[in-house]
Order: C-alpha cells, then sequence, then structure tokens
C-alpha cells in the first residue's frame, strides 16, 4: 500500500468523520457559484439599474468569499482536531512531519476537488431556483444560461483556498506534540477564570453606550456608542457571562436543583471556550439585521413617495440661454396624454424658499394659487390674513416635535425680520403638497411684500403640476400600468432630446411612477443582495454551531453515558442538551436583537414619520429567528440522536 | 429471598461469532452482605455486574433486586430505579470534572429535587465518614486518585442505595490508596448495612469481603467465605486463583 493509497483509502473509509467537513465545503462552494451565476448573468450586466448595484453585489461577492474562506478554515479545524489521536497514532508509528503534511495536504486536496464538483453541480441546480425567485423580486426576465465564466471563478478561487488552507493546516499540526495529540481532548478543563474588572468594564461599556445612544446623539455620538457597545459586549462573553454564570452556580437553592448543575457547569466552560464566536455571530446578526431592516424602510419610504405625490407630473421650468431656442416640455406632456386621451388638470405654482430659525427652510405659496390646488386636491381651505401662514407638513420628511407647539415662524433674513416680523402660524397640517417639504401659504399681499423685499426675480420657481385623476395614487403601480408606460415614455424622450447650440428643454420632469419605478428596482436589488447575505450568515452561524456542537460531541457522549450510569434518564438528558444548544442558538440571537433595535430606533428620526425602521428591524429579526429556529430543531435532533446511543 | 436473585442468568452476545459470555448463572446476596466476584479477564465477571446494574440485558433469565425486576421496567422507570436504589463505583472514577467534588457528590440528591438542607446534612454525614471533608471545595483534577475514587464511593452512597456496585475500584489506585478505599466500603457495608457486591482482579481488595465468588468461562466455578482473619482469607483467595489456571506471580497484590 503506498502512502497515497493509504490516504484514498482513509478517506473512504472515514466517510463518516469527512462527511461533515465534505458537506459544509461543498456547501460553501454552492453558494459561491449560484451568486455568481446570479451578477454575471447577462440580463444584470445589461440592465441599468443592474449597472448602478453592480458595486454593492461586487463587494457582496467579496463578503460571501471571505465567509466562505473562514467557514472552511473553521471546518478544516474543527475536522483536524477531531483526528488529532489519529495524527498522534501516525507519529508514534514512526511517520515522519513531511508524511503528514503531505497525507493532510492530499486530503484537503482530494476532499476541495470533490466539493468544488459536487457544488458547482448542485449550484447548477439551485441557480435555476434562485434566479425564478429573482425574477419574482426584480421584475426582470433572467432565464438560465451556460454560467462559463461563474464556473472558472469559482474553480479558480475555490481551489486556490483549499490549497492555501492545506499549507496553513500543516502549521497547525506542526505546534503539537506527540502525547498532546494521543491525549486529545481527554485531558480535564481547567475551572473557567474571570476577571472582575473586565466584567466591570464590560458593564461600564455598555451603560455608557446606552447612555450616548439615550442622549439626541449626532455622528460623533452614535461611532462612539458603537465603540463602547462593542467593547462591551466583547468583554460581557469572555468575562462578565462567565462571572455571572458562576454566581448563579454559588447559588445554591437554583444551583444544587434538579438539571440545573449539570447545564450551568456546562455553560460555563461552553461560554468561555465560544466567547469569540459569540462576540463574532452577534456582530454578523446585529449588522445583518440593521442593513436589513434600514433597507426594508427605504423600500418602505419609496412606496410612500408614491402614495404621497398628488400630482402625476411636475414640470420645473428653467432659465433659458438667451441665444438657445426653448423646447417646451409641458407641451410635451399634454400632447403625449391627449394622444393618449388621458383627461388631465394643469396647475401651476409660483413659490420661493426661505429660511427660518428653528424650522430651516420652508417654500412660500401666494394663497390664490393654494386655493386652486386645494379645491383640486380637497386639501383644507384657509382664509388668511396679512402676516398669517397656513402650513403643511409633509409625513415623508423627517418631523421635528418642537414644531407642532410653534406659533411663530421667524426669518433667519434679518432684512425679512425687519420689515416683516413675524409670521403667525395660524394653523398646521400633515399633508403633502411639494414633495419632501414643507410648504407655508401666506396670503397674495403677504408673499407680494416678501417678494418686494428681496428684489430677486430669480428666487421664484415656477411649476406646472398636472393632477390626472384616472391615475390614483393609493395603489403602487406595477409594470402594466398606463403611468409608469407613459412616464417612462417621457423620460425616454426627455434623455434623447437634442442638447446642442440652439435647442433646449425648458424645465426637467419629475415623474412619481417612473420615480418610484427606479427607486423600487435599487431597492429591490439591495433587498436581494440583503436577503441573501442574511441567508449565507445564518447559514454559516449555523453550522458554526453545529461543528462547535459535533467536536464536542465525543466529551458530551462519555460524560452523558456516565451519568445515564448513575441513573440519568432519557428525558432528563434530553432537557439538559436541549437548554445547552437553545443557549448557544439564541444568546447571541438575543443580544443581537437588542443591539438591532436600538440602533434603529437610534437612526429612526432620520426617515419620515412614516417609516418606522424599528418595526422593519423587527421584521428582519423575526425572519432570521425563524430560520435560526429551523436550523435548531435540525441540530438539536441530530446531535439527541447522538446522544441517545449512549444511553444505558 | 436474598436482596438479589440471580436465576437462570444467561448473555449471548451476537455478532459474527456469538460468544456465550454468561452461562446458568445462579447466585444470592443476602441483606448486609459483602459480595466478591473474581475471575480472569474475559471469564464474564463485568457482563455479570452490567446485568445487574441494569445497564445490560440478559439473553435469558431473570435477576431480582429487592423483589423487582428491573429489566421489565421502562426506560426512564430504570433510570429512576438505578439513581434511588443503585449506587455504582467505577475503576475510573466518573467524577464530572466540570464540578466540584461537594456537587458531584450531591449529583443524585438534585436530580431528585431534594431539599438543600438534606443535601447539606446528607453530604456533610458522608464526606465526613470518609474523610474527604476538606477537599469538598475543590476540583477532580486537583485531588489524589484515592480521595477521587473515595468522592466516588460518597456519590455512590449519598442516596443509601439499597445495592452498592463497585467496578474494580482499585484498578488505577496504588496499593496504600487502594487499601484505604477498600477499608471505607468496609465500613460503609457494616455501618450503614450497605450490600455491596464488588468485581474485581485484585486478592487485596477482595479480602474485604465476606464472600467471594469465582466465574470460569462464564460459569459459577466456586466460592470462598471468610474467616475470622483477613490474611487468611487473602491466601486463600490467591490459592484458588493459581488454582484458576493463573500463576500467583501473575496476580500480585500490588496493582499500579
Amino acid at each position: 500500500m503506498s502512502f497515497r493509497q493509504f490516504a484514498l483509502n482513509n478517506i473512504h473509509r472515514n466517510a463518516s468523520t469527512y462527511i461533515a467537513y465534505f458537506l459544509s465545503s461543498s456547501f460553501a462552494v454552492m453558494i459561491f457559484f449560484t451568486y455568481l451565476v446570479f451578477i454575471f448573468h447577462p440580463s444584470i450586466i445589461k440592465d441599468q439599474t443592474g449597472q448602478t448595484a453592480s458595486y454593492g453585489m461586487i463587494i457582496a461577492s467579496y463578503i460571501t468569499f471571505i465567509f466562505s474562506f473562514l467557514f472552511v478554515l473553521y471546518s478544516v479545524s474543527a475536522f483536524l482536531k477531531a483526528r488529532l489521536r489519529e495524527f498522534g497514532i501516525l507519529t508514534i508509528l514512526g511517520a515522519q512531519r513531511k508524511q503528514l503534511n503531505y497525507l493532510i495536504f492530499l486530503e484537503n486536496i482530494l476532499i476541495g476537488t470533490a466539493s468544488v464538483i459536487t457544488g458547482i453541480l448542485g449550484g447548477l441546480l439551485f441557480a435555476k431556483l434562485f434566479l425564478l425567485f429573482g425574477e419574482n423580486i426584480l421584475d426582470f426576465k433572467l432565464p438560465m444560461y451556460p454560467p462559463i465564466l461563474s464556473i472558472c471563478v469559482t474553480v479558480f478561487a475555490f481551489m486556490a483556498l483549499f490549497s492555501i488552507i492545506s499549507f496553513m493546516t500543516t502549521i497547525f499540526i506542526r505546534q503539537r506534540k506527540a502525547l498532546e495529540m494521543v491525549q486529545g481532548s481527554s485531558k480535564p478543563r481547567k475551572e473557567s477564570k474571570a476577571s472582575i474588572w473586565l466584567s466591570f468594564l464590560s458593564v461600564a461599556s455598555l451603560s455608557y453606550a446606552v447612555y450616548l445612544i439615550a442622549q439626541d446623539g449626532h455622528e460623533k455620538s452614535a461611532a462612539l456608542a458603537l465603540l463602547f457597545n462593542s467593547i462591551g459586549l466583547y468583554f460581557f462573553f469572555t468575562q462578565l457571562s462567565v462571572v455571572i454564570i458562576r454566581l448563579l452556580n454559588r447559588n445554591r437553592l437554583f444551583s444544587w436543583r434538579g438539571l440545573n448543575l449539570l447545564w450551568i457547569t456546562e455553560l460555563a466552560y461552553k461560554m468561555k471556550d465560544n466567547a469569540r464566536m459569540f462576540f463574532m455571530i452577534t456582530m454578523i446578526i446585529t449588522i445583518s439585521c440593521s442593513t436589513a431592516g434600514s433597507v426594508l424602510a427605504i423600500q418602505n419610504y419609496v412606496e410612500n413617495t408614491f402614495t404621497e405625490s398628488p400630482f402625476a407630473y411636475t414640470v420645473s421650468q428653467r432659465e433659458l440661454d438667451s441665444t438657445k431656442k426653448g423646447i417646451s416640455v409641458t407641451q410635451k406632456i399634454e400632447h403625449t396624454l391627449k394622444q393618449k386621451s388621458i383627461s388631465y388638470q394643469k396647475l401651476s405654482s409660483n413659490t420661493l424658499e426661505l429660511a427660518f430659525q428653528h424650522v430651516g427652510y420652508i417654500r412660500f405659496i401666494r394663497h390664490s394659487e393654494y386655493l386652486e390646488m386645494a379645491k383640486a386636491l380637497s386639501l383644507p381651505l384657509v382664509s388668511l390674513q396679512d402676516r398669517e401662514a397656513l402650513l403643511l407638513k409633509s409625513p415623508l420628511i423627517t418631523q421635528k416635535d418642537s414644531l407642532d407647539k410653534l406659533a411663530h415662524l421667524s426669518f433667519e433674513s434679518p432684512q425679512l425680520t425687519n420689515s416683516l416680523g413675524n409670521l403667525k402660524i395660524k394653523e398646521q397640517y400633515t399633508k403633502t403638497l411639494f414633495l419632501s417639504e414643507y410648504t407655508a401659504v401666506v396670503n397674495d399681499k403677504t408673499y407680494d411684500q416678501i417678494v418686494s423685499v428681496l428684489s430677486d426675480p430669480d428666487i421664484i420657481d415656477q411649476r406646472y403640476h398636472y393632477l390626472i385623476p384616472s391615475w390614483n395614487n393609493h395603489t403602487i403601480p406595477n409594470t402594466n400600468s398606463i403611468e409608469l408606460k407613459t412616464g417612462l415614455e417621457l423620460r425616454q424622450w426627455e434623455y434623447s432630446s437634442p442638447i446642442d447650440s440652439t435647442e433646449e428643454l425648458d424645465g426637467y420632469i419629475n415623474s412619481r411612477a417612473q420615480e418610484y419605478y427606479t427607486r423600487k428596482q435599487l431597492t429591490s436589488i439591495a433587498i436581494f443582495i440583503g436577503l441573501f447575505i442574511v441567508a449565507i450568515f445564518s447559514i454559516f452561524i449555523a453550522s458554526f454551531l453545529y461543528f462547535k456542537l459535533f467536536i464536542d460531541l465525543q466529551h458530551d457522549q462519555r460524560y452523558y453515558h456516565e451519568l445515564s450510569k448513575m441513573g440519568l434518564s432519557l428525558k432528563e438528558m434530553k432537557r439538559a442538551a436541549t437548554k445547552q444548544i437553545a443557549i448557544l442558538f439564541y444568546i447571541p440571537l438575543f443580544f443581537a436583537g437588542i443591539q438591532t433595535i436600538v440602533g434603529l430606533s437610534a437612526i429612526n428620526p432620520l426617515f419620515s414619520t412614516k417609516t418606522d425602521t424599528v418595526i422593519s428591524g423587527l421584521w428582519a429579526l423575526g425572519i432570521f429567528t425563524a430560520i435560526q429556529t429551523v436550523y435548531f430543531v435540525i441540530v438539536r435532533a441530530r446531535y439527541l440522536a447522538q446522544l441517545k446511543r449512549v444511553m444505558v | 429471598m436474598g436482596m438479589l436473585e440471580i436465576q437462570k442468568l444467561s448473555k449471548i452476545y451476537n455478532g459474527k461469532v456469538s460468544t456465550r459470555a454468561l452461562n446458568n448463572i445462579d447466585l444470592t446476596i443476602e441483606q448486609g452482605e459483602f459480595v466478591g466476584i473474581m475471575g480472569a479477564s474475559g471469564s464474564g465477571k463485568t457482563t455479570l455486574l452490567n446485568m445487574v446494574s441494569t445497564i445490560d440485558t440478559p439473553s435469558s433469565g431473570k435477576i431480582l433486586i429487592n423483589n423487582q425486576n428491573p429489566h421489565q421496567m421502562k426506560k426512564n422507570q430504570l433510570a429512576q430505579f438505578r439513581r434511588r436504589q443503585l449506587g455504582f463505583v467505577f475503576q475510573d472514577f466518573n467524577l464530572l470534572d466540570t464540578l466540584t467534588i461537594a456537587e458531584n457528590i450531591v449529583l443524585p440528591l438534585t436530580l431528585e429535587k431534594k431539599s438543600l438542607r438534606e443535601m447539606d446534612q446528607k453530604l456533610k454525614a458522608v464526606a465526613e465518614k470518609l474523610g474527604i471533608v476538606e477537599i469538598l471545595n475543590k476540583r477532580t483534577y486537583e485531588v489524589s486518585g484515592g480521595q477521587r475514587q473515595r468522592a466516588a464511593i460518597a456519590r455512590a452512597t449519598i442516596h443509601s442505595p439499597v445495592l452498592l456496585l463497585a467496578d474494580e475500584p482499585t484498578g488505577a489506585l496504588d496499593s496504600k490508596s487502594s487499601r484505604n478505599v477498600m477499608e471505607m466500603m468496609e465500613k460503609i457495608n457494616q455501618t450503614d448495612g450497605t450490600t455491596t457486591m464488588l468485581v474485581t482482579h485484585d486478592p487485596l481488595a477482595a479480602s474485604y469481603c465476606h464472600r467471594v465468588v469465582f466465574i470460569k468461562d462464564g460459569e459459577l466455578y466456586n466460592e470462598i467465605h471468610r474467616g475470622q482473619n483477613r490474611q487468611d482469607f487473602f491466601q486463600e483467595i490467591i490459592d484458588m486463583l493459581s488454582f484458576l489456571g493463573g500463576n500467583a506471580h501473575e496476580l500480585s497484590s500490588v496493582r499500579v
């Protein structure tokens, strides 16, 4: 038997030890490959929004690869640890280090090649499913295609990865002594140590982080809060948790009762061993849930922008060069609408934007123009005296609570204050007239006064608004709606119009359906990628935990076997083991949940009142919890089945 | 009627080649008796012990402990039976290294959800009896083998089992600790009247018993009773062992 034969036999006769490593590597390959099939898809590459999102997609592919790398590295180290004894025996039998390295290298390459092949084959099947899913979310046609490029990239990337890992593992083995290897993990475990001071530090940093967030923070304190939170959390897992468990253990009324003694003491070790992993997992879950939460919130915001827009089109007129001939945008719109025999109502506005103390910019419209719009849109009709204002707050912008109590508007500009004093707020409503802006209505006289004081005709924005009764804004338009088609048509016209020295368009078109559609596609891609990454993370996390459990399996089997002889029943074993696994799975999730909610509620004021980031964050957390629970149930069943075998 | 009744017990291990590990064993152990089981490696003594300790099931015949047949019980019931009625002492101690000595000892009681006061009381009593009070708060890897085995005996007897089963309790100990551990077991047998069944290779350990039963090739071979003098009994055991086929020097009383 040659050494190479030995290596091969070693694999196929020890299939059960290798299978976990093989499957997880194969799985990592599959995920990466599927993702490449998606981003290298011809329709995605051609599409415009696809191009915009490609930056994000490339970053996501790097993240996926880095995590695959960590994941495979982790699996291999778990796998080698389980086989330390075997290496020890080989060393005692006189195998040279060189030969051991060669053995490991050979095994890794064999398993690596096998998992790349099976991963790509599995990925080909899975990719079709993934593309179908993508079609649904993105409103694209994504037919299957021969993904040559993806195959090449995957093979190259993963073969490189497996070679690097086999070199790294030989280093990992080299540092061990033969005796250590033979004894493996059967040495007694020392009591876990924790420092009281570092635990205090953990509590202090966590409370400081909470304090920073509770304060109306700007960016600097948010970054500080994040830093202190991370420090606090790290020491929570490495130190404080051990102290807490020790205290629990010391409370004999609790610990010396039923199964508590078993799982609490075991937990102290599992916590300490896995502290860094816990920390990492918590951070990953927090990041992915907060990102998912924000993206969902943005999508929500995009939808609200559509449903809040009263006008189908708004044209902002612009100054023309005196040398150029203007092409009338409004004429084009009206022409298009007439062609399609769609009735419309055209409204015009002359507005100006002014800065105010405590409030910021407010757009002003004269009462006579407002009345016309108000009639058409059934907005509140109010009669206004001189220097009285009606304030319309769009629900799309960040609300300032102080505004509700405000009785007067005071100009920033001293010029205006001198001549007009303050404006009295007569009434305020939460309605949208102009998108994402505060709007104030003043009577014509006051309006003219303001204009004359400013004595700058350029400050007035002239706009035309088209109200189209047959197109309502209560439901989101689908790809077949006339509104969206017309919007895309006009945009096409706008982009393709000749811009040269003789002619130019006399205004910009804002079409609410087309705006919505473009933004929605961007967020959809973000959501799609986000979901993908969350799915990968959650699968990787579950696999990390799975490996962690199965590395300890031998130890745990011995442990429960002994207890079983003493009379621990099957039911009690299940209860104790379930508690341990549940803690491994849900502790990071719990902390990530708190962090996500706190973090998202801190950024909530940046969004409009209509969008609640916390709720979308809860959605993301809920989905994550559901996925983790599925894994938990599977892992628990597998683990308990293994333990059940040793129960007498 | 004895405390432990073994009737026509046989055990066959099925495999490619079936092995008859035990054949038609009849054995009665009376209340309060201290019985040793001896025999060469592979004679079936550990199989017998596993059967009595309900860890393994017999192929035929039956075992009655206190008139109950544990092999007819359901799994959970059986676990409870083991935990309430039996006490185990193993060669490699089987103490959990995540727990302190005290926690290890009270473990059977915590599983029964006894009150803290009762546990403390029993722990104190048993620790004093076995002379391990000062190591109660230590961890298993901080104490010597003899102390560990005494802790294991404490764990096996804290719930006053009706039957104490010991599997080579001195197998991993030096001769001084062996003597010490056996003296403790004898003391528990005498003061608490705990019926004890001891499986051993070690003639010195066996010499602490009231009666030693010899097994050869899965069958009862002989039994000898102890008279007044332990030294004489020890010699008798050695003689019996060499008669059984071994050489006296192979069975040195010092096992390190």
